[in-house]
């Protein structure tokens, strides 16, 4: 063996073997260096009243679309109930799409947020890392007048309460009078074919097309597609989600008439529109009218009043089985992992009491809308009449996978957008028979049928 | 050292110190491996060896056990549509974008191989698309083909060139076309910077005698100076389709694998599966569909190293 010889004093100190020497000790140090102070919270007394000062809690929540709601979280929550119960709250704003990599993350990981606020139908997706959140949803129902039927179902799992509900996001058609008037027309269309008519006569004198999206995107195109098959009389499963039934005369007379609607009204850029396309073509006045939540109109009063002035809401036209609406639902739930849950339910009790929601909702001009009866019947905190089609929106909304009960197979479907993309397909100029077998098969795929 | 040993017991002498024992080369030599392999073990080992497992179980974010069902998942994936349709999109934006970036990879080290003023400052800009994170180049392309307010279209339009812009990202077809533009902006500085290194190996005295002996430029380019920067373009090559074939971030960002599945890559479908969905398992055999092509892909280079370098 070669050896080299050690003959200087800077040899000594860094020869390979104290090279070696030093690193291990330094590992070593840092491996024995007290560990930090533990985080969890004191385990509160099941029976008595819970012991919040001192407790720590993780909220995931996001990014709303409305800036004042994230202010609401971020400033008046911590100085309301934070600081005076001595809770250590951190308000953590990602935005919609970034807030599912962290949950499953956490989940998966056994470890994150104290409270995360779920999506659609997502309680149902993880529902058996959920904790039991009954006694808190049972209150806050029963305080808020009775959750509308679809935060329940989202919500509730088989009997138990997985999350609590806490709000919708409604989209209403947003359009400029002035330019509907110009046409002739006076009130916004109240059928499928009559928006046709009307959107072929705007689109004629104002050059201006009906911006809807069909493409990859979390919010518009599921909420404006749904509830135009489901008015045509389609849907994915039947009552029991036992039986595909995409396939049918129902879906194919949808599919006909969107198609007629689209390529009439309509401009191809739709199909690659995300959820903020529409905002931005709405603000630049190269749209006359797109299905979107209030935050269009709500900054349209603040940036440009002539077209808040313009501006009218309506919700979606009905077809021949009637009026179908689809909201975003939010829910709050609380993962099995957090040791102690008894902080963080106490935090859910405090927002949604309708004395808290009321102040949340009159933060955000009401863009999210409660999940309780109170909230549209009593709480309603705007006087602008503009907004009222929204009033009716979470009693009237459905959710993924309608008829049948939400299940983890309908949030499949709804991520790999098989009805949007069905849609999409007839535009694109594939025939409808074409585009229903094709969901079909992957229906049957995803629900193992 | 002799008559140090001898006063010592002989119990110490059958077990060496620590410090006798880093004086062994072989020991030394798997001691300062170790954090590499431990890295690797647990940033690359675990996750993939957690994936193969994920793939042959029906694990999903809802369920807290998972079961072993055998290769079902890879088999129920070849009857969706949506997944056959990935396997097409990722080959022909593998294929189409690694071959534009070897061309023109090849081109611009060429180019940056010859002297001229600011040569140095070149160089350095030409590895920008590649230094700026693609989170942010992507965010910057998507506004450069966004339907409504695209510089692009503007520009078609207001040259006169056509009466309305082009639905980049809402059409099959130039959806494939705008992510493979990206790519190749962002890729093309790896394979230029790479196999400009290459290009300066090569001796100058060669390229000189070829050209006393009447060799054009192309005949210098194609009989010598390409045969000699050969094993840098193949690894080069390689890296590329690796990188390339699990694309995620620029696809996801720009299309989200629309319009209607034209533009999913085996990583897009994977995390919208097993991410969005929940469906771990499913979603962990996607992405390893692409693990056989890579093997070939690397097993093949490989062999022809070797066989060109014997």
């Amino acid at each position: 063996m070669l050896r080299r010889e050690i003959t200087t004093a800077s040899d000594r100190l860094f020869s390979r073997r104290r090279f070696l020497y030093y690193t291990a000790a330094a590992a070593a140090a840092v491996a024995c260096a007290p560990s930090a102070p533990a985080t969890g919270a004191p385990g509160a007394s099941a029976a008595g009243p819970v012991a919040l000062k001192g407790t720590k809690v993780h909220l995931l929540h996001w990014t709303s679309f409305v800036p004042d709601e994230d202010k609401w979280f971020k400033e008046t929550l911590v100085n309301d109930w934070a600081k005076p119960n001595g809770v250590d709250l951190t308000v953590e704003l990602v935005s919609a799409n970034e807030a599912q990599p962290k949950i499953v993350a956490a989940l998966q990981a056994g470890s994150g947020p104290d409270v995360m606020l779920l999506q659609w139908t997502w309680a149902h997706l993880y529902a058996d890392k959920l904790a039991d959140v009954g006694a808190v949803a049972e209150k806050v129902g029963a305080d808020g007048g009775g959750f509308y039927d679809a935060m329940k179902q989202n919500a509730q799992v088989q009997g138990t309460w997985r999350a609590v509900p806490f709000g919708m996001l409604g989209n209403a058609e947003h359009y400029r009078d002035s330019l509907m008037k110009q046409a002739g027309v006076d009130k916004f269309p109240a059928t499928w074919s009559d928006l046709i008519k009307v959107g072929v006569d705007v689109k004629a004198k104002s050059k201006l097309f009906f911006g809807q999206a069909v493409a990859h995107s979390f919010g518009d195109p599921p909420t404006f597609l749904l509830p135009f098959l489901w008015s045509y009389g389609g849907a994915e499963t039947d009552d029991g989600g036992k039986k595909i039934t995409i396939n049918s005369s129902a879906t194919k007379d949808a599919l006909v008439a969107f198609k007629e609607l689209f390529d009439k009204t309509e401009d191809p850029q739709c199909l690659s529109w995300d959820d903020s396309s529409n905002n931005r073509a709405y603000a630049a006045k190269q749209i006359w009218a797109t299905n979107n939540g209030a935050s269009i109109y709500l900054t349209a009063l603040k940036d440009d009043p002539d077209l808040a002035k313009d501006t009218q809401l309506a919700l979606l036209p009905a077809g021949p089985k009637g009026q179908f609406l689809l909201g975003v639902p939010f829910q709050y739930a609380i993962p099995k992992y957090v040791k102690d849950p008894a902080p963080a339910s106490e935090l859910l009790r405090y927002i949604m009491s309708p004395a808290t929601y009321g102040g949340f909702m009159k933060a955000g001009s009401g863009y999210t809308l409660a999940p309780y009866k109170k909230g549209e019947a009593e709480l309603w905190p705007s006087k602008d009449a503009k907004l009222d089609p929204f009033k009716k929106l979470a009693s009237l909304s459905k959710w993924y996978g309608y008829p049948a009960s939400p299940s983890p197979q309908a949030t499949e479907s709804g991520s790999k957008y098989i009805v949007v993309d069905m849609f999409a397909k007839v535009v694109q100029g594939d025939t409808p028979d074409s585009a229903m077998s094709w969901a079909e098969g992957e229906l049957k795929k995803i629900y193992k049928l | 050292m002799r008559a140090e040993a001898r006063e010592r017991p002989v119990a110490t002498r059958q077990f060496p110190s620590i410090g006798e024992l880093l004086d062994r080369e072989g020991v030394l030599a798997y001691v300062l491996l170790a954090p590499g392999v431990l890295i690797l073990a647990a940033f690359i080992g675990y996750p993939f060896l957690s994936s193969l497992w994920l793939s042959v179980t029906d694990q999903s974010v809802s369920t807290s056990s998972a079961r072993f069902i055998g290769l079902e998942n890879f088999t129920d994936e070849l009857r969706s549509q949506i997944f056959l349709q990935t396997v097409r999109n990722s080959f022909v934006y593998t294929t189409v974008t690694v071959a534009i970036k070897l061309v023109l990879g090849i081109a611009l080290a060429v180019l940056m191989n010859q002297s001229f003023r600011l040569k140095n400052l070149a160089r350095a800009a030409l590895l920008l698309p590649y230094i700026v994170p693609t989170a942010l180049s992507a965010i910057a392309w998507l506004w450069l083909f966004d339907a409504t307010f695209s510089v692009v279209n503007w520009a078609i339009v207001r040259s006169g060139l056509a009466d309305r812009g082009i639905n980049w990202l809402g059409e099959a077809g130039w959806a494939m076309t705008a992510i493979i533009i990206a790519n190749v902006w962002r890729g093309t500085p790896f394979f230029a910077i790479t196999i400009l290194a290459g290009l300066q190996t090569v001796e100058r005295e060669l390229l000189d005698a070829a050209a006393v002996d009447g060799a054009g430029a192309w005949q210098r380019f194609w009989q010598i100076t390409l045969p000699l920067v050969r094993p840098v373009l193949l690894i080069v090559l390689l890296f590329s389709i690796i990188m390339t074939i699990s694309d995620f971030q620029l696809v996801y960002v720009l299309t989200r694998g629309g319009p209607t599945n034209s533009t999913h890559l085996f990583g897009t479908l994977a995390y919208d599966v097993a991410v969005r969905a929940g469906q771990l398992s499913e979603g962990a055999a996607i992405s390893l569909y692409m693990f056989p092509v890579l093997i070939l892909c690397v097993v093949a280079l490989q062999v022809y190293l070797r066989r060109s370098q014997t």
